[in-house]
């Protein structure tokens, strides 16, 4: 294989699609894998984008001449879909012989556990396939046989803190984005109007099937702290629902709140540190390259932003937003980003700053100065590079803290509006049960906010080993020498 | 080492008059270059040889307009590019800042923005001469000319090549700037540039990462990055210092054959006396930011005239016949601060009297025979007595001070 590639890289100048052709064998059974992957998905895969499409069309369009995306939207959900309650139901009743419409005939709690671990393990062997692809097409088809990503890359895949971040986030990440799939229930069933949906459960008492309302049995499946009124973890109700982490004090499921919940935290966390990271990108490096009054102007607003205490001007914010249209979006959710964006980019501002100025210092920026490339190519090319890598680490970091302050934003009953779930308003009521036999209410989201967030800072750790060459790793000293050079 | 004087034009190429570049920091204002005037002819290599911190590199970043905050060039300076096409091209685009001093009735009103100046035209009315002034051009006119005209060779090969890009990409995002050229164009034009500067294999070489590049090859692909800009003025800041000397060697004719058979004007930048033998025609030597002696290479080497220059030849190894240690020049270069009013180098010269701590030196001729060697010390004119000297140097001093 190896020897292959020498002889080859005579004439170099293939396409890509050339060195495909030459040995289309793993290339081939890679794209196949992927296409078989995603066929699995194909039902959610198309739904998604056409709500999507549904979305941006109707914000141009307005409401009319909707009906064929409509449709198309409603159509798609005939598409069969692996990892769907409808395909891997929970939700049945005990006859008194057996399981009756959950999957298989199995239990709810088996049922929905095969199907979290199904979307668990889907999602890391899709993110495992698409590394695999990147593996193949660096080891074969690349024309360079080395870049300085490589190492970086090599370096942070020996990091075990930064891996087992980077599991944790796309735990949470797959936690979000299958929100609808793995709690035990829906978000508008049991949440948003659990008074229009009924179920359907075996009445002892006269042994037959009757149905109720799912507000109805919310609240006999409430956990309020008293052994009597405790839906605990991994616990069914007395209407045969299976709670993997109990209840919460109105009866709603708190698997099914924290992962829709997971979502508005990482809406928030992801829109608004890809607001600030732009902004401060931007003005990391104008300033960096012109210095001067730019600078100084930067440095002071950045200050001054920065002397702000944040939860009192959310607060503020929240406050006066309160009855405005931007306050509506997403449950107020996208007026945090922006409260968010403008208050975290002098922080990441600062945080590239340093590597901004020593990158302008390089003679490579005073040769394209030199052959006349303009400013911004300059910047862009030649200068961004070097601070991708600082933003990322300080980004991930500041997700972190940004997930914190919506969460105490919420548990202070700001922020996000109800019944939009939010993991602080969770932590906010089960505090008066803390000590109790529910526990389980302010302890899960708890621990789960914890965890996220050092899973983020493990991350952000990760990768800044990994950009640095100096970083102690196990990959000996002669690639230190040959990678000292790259600043970055 | 190339180009006949008798066959150049009359006219330099680049000409630099009283410039003066300096840094106003919040503690010390430095004259890093104060008021060095040379000029570079097509086809000529002026060499600008010093110790560290004599202005060197200044010199040569204020000729590309690449002084920054918080250096300035100072107003009365001039550097005058004079390439005909370019005034042509640059009198249409700038057209409000061209005075035209070819006809005599609007001649001479030039103000404070005019950066080209048109001098002659022939018989059709076309520009036949100017010049356009880069001290006082903005900087996006000075950015036309970085690279086409005037192209720069940088010290360190390595970190002049930015590491993350193949050397390809980077020869080609010159081509693409100045040439137009792109895709497989660009790719063969940059093979082409590679193999110019003796690069074999250059095909695949274009796909490789600096690092996988030699120190020799790094420099080689550095030159092939100024060529591909198909500039007039090459100004190479001390491309061979960081090399070994056999790898220098091949570099220094690599630039020499370049300029051959590219006419190119090349200012070159050192501080070894060595390199500056083999490669230039004049040379000009700096101290403490002042030119304090210019002579053609051969009749510096032959009669070294300032004290100075004089010092640095003897402290090369091997020059000295008999004497067991080597001779140095104490002390070190001192950072320009104030206007000069003694002679910056009396400190460490061996031969300095009571005047040169009083009388600040002009540029003078050796002697009265001689025209294009002149050297800025007390003890020269040669044939006139000491005293009638410092006169001379005192009046033309004066004589400065007022205009």
């Amino acid at each position: 294989m190896l020897e292959q590639r020498h002889t080859a890289s005579g004439e170099d100048s293939r396409t890509l699609w050339q060195r495909i052709r030459n040995e289309p064998r793993p290339a081939v059974l890679w794209l196949a894998g992927l296409v078989g992957l995603l066929l699995l998905e194909a039902g959610a895969i198309i739904h998604f984008s056409l709500q999507i499409l549904s979305a941006v069309v109707t914000a141009g369009l307005g409401d009319g001449q909707l009906s064929i995306i409509a449709n198309a939207v409603t159509a798609s959900d005939q598409i069969p879909t692996l990892l769907s309650r409808e395909t891997i139901p929970n939700q049945g009743y005990w006859n008194g012989q057996r399981w009756v419409g959950t999957f298989l005939g199995l239990s709810p709690a088996v049922s929905w556990a095969t199907r979290a671990t199904l979307i668990y393990l889907y999602s890391f062997g899709l993110l495992w396939w698409l590394w695999r692809g990147y593996r193949i097409y660096r080891d074969r088809y690349r024309q360079a046989d080395w870049t300085p990503r490589d190492d970086q890359i090599d370096r942070f895949a020996n990091h075990t803190w930064g891996k087992f971040g980077l599991f944790v986030v796309i735990s949470f990440l797959i936690m979000a984005l299958f929100a609808p799939a793995l709690g035990p229930t829906t978000f508008v069933q049991n949440i948003q109007d659990p008074y229009e949906h009924q179920i359907q459960y075996f009445n002892d008492e006269t042994s037959t099937v009757e149905s109720v309302s799912v507000g109805q049995a919310n609240l006999d499946a409430s956990s309020r702290g008293n052994p009597d009124q405790n839906v605990g973890i991994m616990s069914y109700d007395r209407y045969d629902r299976f709670h993997p982490v109990g209840t919460m004090p109105l009866g709603v499921d708190l698997l099914t709140f924290l992962a829709y919940g997971a979502r508005v935290s990482l809406f928030i966390g992801l829109s608004s540190i890809a607001l600030a990271g732009f902004i401060a990108t931007a003005l990391g490096l104008i300033t960096a390259y012109y210095k001067g009054a730019a600078d100084l102007i930067t440095v002071v607003t950045s200050d001054s932003v920065q002397a702000l205490p944040v939860i009192m001007l959310a607060i503020l914010f929240v406050v006066v937003f309160q009855d405005t249209a931007i306050a509506e979006f997403y449950s107020g959710a996208v007026l945090l980003v922006i409260l968010f964006a403008l208050v975290y980019w002098p922080y990441l501002w600062r945080s590239i700053r340093g590597p901004a100025l020593q990158v302008v210092e390089k003679d490579w920026v005073d040769a394209a100065e030199s052959f006349g490339q303009a400013p911004r190519a300059i910047m862009q090319k030649h200068m961004l590079p070097y601070i991708v890598g600082y933003l990322l680490v300080y980004g991930s970091m500041s997700i972190g803290s940004i997930i914190i302050s919506v969460a105490g934003l919420s548990y202070l009953g700001i922020g996000i509006s109800a019944p939009m779930p939010e993991w602080g308003r969770a932590v906010s009521a089960g505090q008066p049960y803390v000590a109790s036999v529910s526990w389980h209410i302010t302890f899960i989201p708890g621990f789960l906010i914890t965890l996220v967030v050092t899973g983020l800072n493990a991350f952000g750790d990760g990768i800044r080993d990994a950009i640095d060459p100096q970083s102690e790793t196990s990959s000996g000293t002669e690639e230190e020498v040959t990678t000292g050079g790259t600043g970055a | 080492m190339s180009g006949d004087p008798e066959l150049r034009s009359e006219t330099p190429l680049l000409e630099v008059e009283n410039l003066r570049t300096t840094f106003y920091t919040d503690k010390e204002t430095v004259r890093a270059v104060d008021g060095v005037s040379f000029s570079i002819h097509r086809g000529e290599t002026v060499g600008i040889v010093g110790e560290s911190g004599s202005g060197k590199s200044v010199t040569a970043r204020s000729i590309m307009g690449l002084v920054e905050s918080p250096g300035v060039v100072e107003e009365h300076s001039s550097i005058r590019f004079r390439d005909t096409a370019r005034v042509r091209t640059f009198a249409d685009q700038f057209d409000q800042h061209t005075i035209d001093m070819s006809d005599d009735d609007s001649a001479g009103a030039r103000d404070e923005t005019s950066f080209v100046v048109v001098e002659d035209r022939n018989e059709v009315g076309e520009i036949s001469q100017g010049y356009i002034d880069i001290a006082q051009a903005p900087e996006n006119a000075v950015r036309q000319l970085r690279g086409g005209d005037i192209a720069m060779v940088f010290q360190d090969p390595l970190s002049s090549l930015n590491p993350v890009y193949t050397v390809g990409n980077q020869i080609k995002e010159a081509l693409r700037l100045h040439q137009g050229l792109r895709g497989n164009d660009a790719t063969e034009e940059a093979a082409n540039l590679l193999e110019a500067v003796g690069i074999p294999d250059a095909k695949r070489r274009l796909t490789e990462y600096p690092h996988e590049f030699s120190g020799g090859m790094r420099q080689r692909a550095v030159i092939a990055m100024a060529l591909a800009c198909d500039p007039e003025v090459i100004i190479a800041d001390e491309p061979t210092t960081a090399l070994d000397v056999t790898i220098q060697a091949q570099i220094l004719d690599l630039l020499d054959d370049l300029q051959r058979t590219r006419d190119l004007a090349v200012m070159f930048i050192t501080h070894d006396m060595g390199v500056i033998a083999e490669v230039s025609d004049r040379v000009n030597v700096m101290y403490a930011g002042e030119i304090v002696e210019s002579a053609p290479v051969v009749e510096l080497f032959k009669r070294p005239a300032h004290p100075y220059t004089q010092g640095l030849l003897n402290s090369i190894p091997g020059w000295q016949d008999d004497t067991e240690r080597l001779s140095t020049i104490e002390g070190e270069v001192p950072t320009p601060t104030d206007p000069p009013t003694e002679c910056r180098f009396a400190p460490r010269c061996p031969k300095a009297f009571e005047e040169c701590w009083k009388v600040h030196p002009q540029a003078v001729t050796l002697d009265k025979g001689t025209t294009d060697h002149r050297a800025a010390c007390l003890l020269y004119p040669d044939d006139l007595s000491t005293e009638q000297a410092i006169d001379q140097h005192t009046q033309s001093h004066n004589t400065e001070g007022d205009s």
